[in-house]
């Protein structure tokens, strides 16, 4: 799966969503993605209707579907499989049919971003073992990327906000998680980002726990995200991840970005840990072929953002 | 390409050692060449836990196995890591 090549996704949907399906097939036609169209009834599909459907043309999977249906039962993991290969699969919770609108507007944005590079936003809870994480993620990617430390200790929570509005390709988060949003910068929710006018991450990626939960919360923080319009991907845990798996994900996500990964299905493909418990608590939300380019000027305006140095 | 378990099996102890210092080289490159086959990681080299992780995560990948975190304790040194490394892949 290479932005530069014609892909192809699998675009599964409920039958009585049929205009959400049509507006995300045409929105992906725009963007040069050959979209398949599959209408489900009732719950979405488990595992093994995937298995019959799944061919080896097919470069990633993106289910919609009703709001009432939690990320942890819509898919089985980041990834569903074919015979050969391992495909990246997401999940987009809808209320009504018009709530594809903001995040069909988040894909053109950051699938029309020139080709140039990556631009990474690092943010952690002010602890110093995320600290630590986040320095030694700088020391690995930064004289291939530009990377943006924004973390707890440096920048408060109305500045981070502020800072992820740059464009930048895609922001990672450590530290404790909630279903209902990041424990660090003193609680960050997704209401902390209602006023958001700025320009989409590519995707946001919160290696803690729980952030795609929907325990104690109608529709959880990783899920808010995309259809907020703050990224065109997000990716969460359903349940308890283990710091050791977090800290593999993330020495394999520099690899991956220094060898040059483009997407954010190639780039979890690439990191996943070799321990099945450490992915498959995961969950893509959005847009599986996320793209980590930065925004035109998305460098320039992350470098003129103020932290307490 | 060799498989974990081809490669590690016609590899002897010394050429896992090797193999493990050029990882460890990734790490923290100012101790890989001075650090004795049986010195402690953490103790006598200061290894932080961060760093560990990296370690076994950078030899999950060139080894192409995978370590459980319950398995963590006995990668204390080199000797011991290849010792481990060996004996995992024999066992397979």
């Amino acid at each position: 799966m290479q932005l530069n090549k014609n892909r192809h996704l699998l675009l599964v949907y409920p039958a009585d969503m049929r205009l959400a399906g049509k507006y995300l097939s045409e929105a992906y036609s725009l963007l040069n993605i050959h979209a398949t169209c599959i209408e489900y009834s009732g719950r979405p599909p488990a595992p093994d209707f995937y298995r019959q459907i799944l061919s080896e043309d097919v470069d990633a999977v993106l289910v919609a579907g009703k709001k009432m249906y939690a990320p942890s039962t819509a898919l089985p993991g980041p990834f569903l499989f074919t015979q050969k290969k391992k495909i990246p699969a997401a999940w987009l919770p809808l209320q009504e049919e018009t709530d594809v609108f903001p995040f069909i507007q988040t894909l053109k944005k950051v699938h029309r971003r020139k080709k140039t590079v990556p631009g990474m936003a690092l943010l952690a809870q002010w602890h110093p073992q995320y600290l630590r994480l986040t320095q030694r993620m700088t020391d690995l990617l930064e004289d291939n990327i530009p990377v943006f430390k924004w973390t707890g200790d440096i920048i408060t929570r109305e500045d981070v906000v502020n800072a992820l509005g740059c464009g930048l390709g895609m922001g990672i988060y450590f530290g404790h998680g909630r279903s209902v949003g990041w424990v660090g910068y003193y609680g960050m929710r997704s209401h902390h980002f209602e006023s958001f006018t700025g320009n989409p991450l590519g995707c946001m990626l919160s290696l803690c726990c729980k952030t795609a939960s929907r325990k104690r919360t109608g529709l959880s923080y990783a899920e808010s995200l995309p259809l907020m319009g703050i990224s065109a991907a997000a990716f969460g845990a359903v349940r308890e991840t283990r710091h050791t798996d977090n800290m593999k994900w993330a020495i394999r996500i520099c690899d991956a970005v220094n060898e040059g990964i483009d997407n954010l299905g190639d780039l979890l493909i690439h990191a996943e840990p070799p321990n099945i418990e450490a992915v498959e608590h995961y969950r893509i939300i959005g847009d599986p072929f996320a793209p980590l380019y930065t925004d035109a000027g998305g460098i320039k305006r992350a470098k003129n953002i103020a932290v307490c140095e | 390409m060799l498989t974990a378990h081809s490669k590690t099996t016609t590899m002897n102890q010394n050429e896992i050692i090797a193999q493990l210092r050029t990882t460890l080289y990734d790490v923290k490159p100012q101790i890989s060449a001075a650090i004795g086959n049986a010195d402690n990681f953490r103790d006598d080299w200061g290894l932080d836990s961060l760093e560990l992780v990296e370690f076994v995560a950078r030899i999950e990948q060139s080894f192409k196995i995978l370590i459980p975190d319950k398995d963590l304790k006995e990668l204390y040194s080199l000797n011991a890591t290849a010792t481990y490394l060996h004996s995992k892949m024999i066992a397979v």
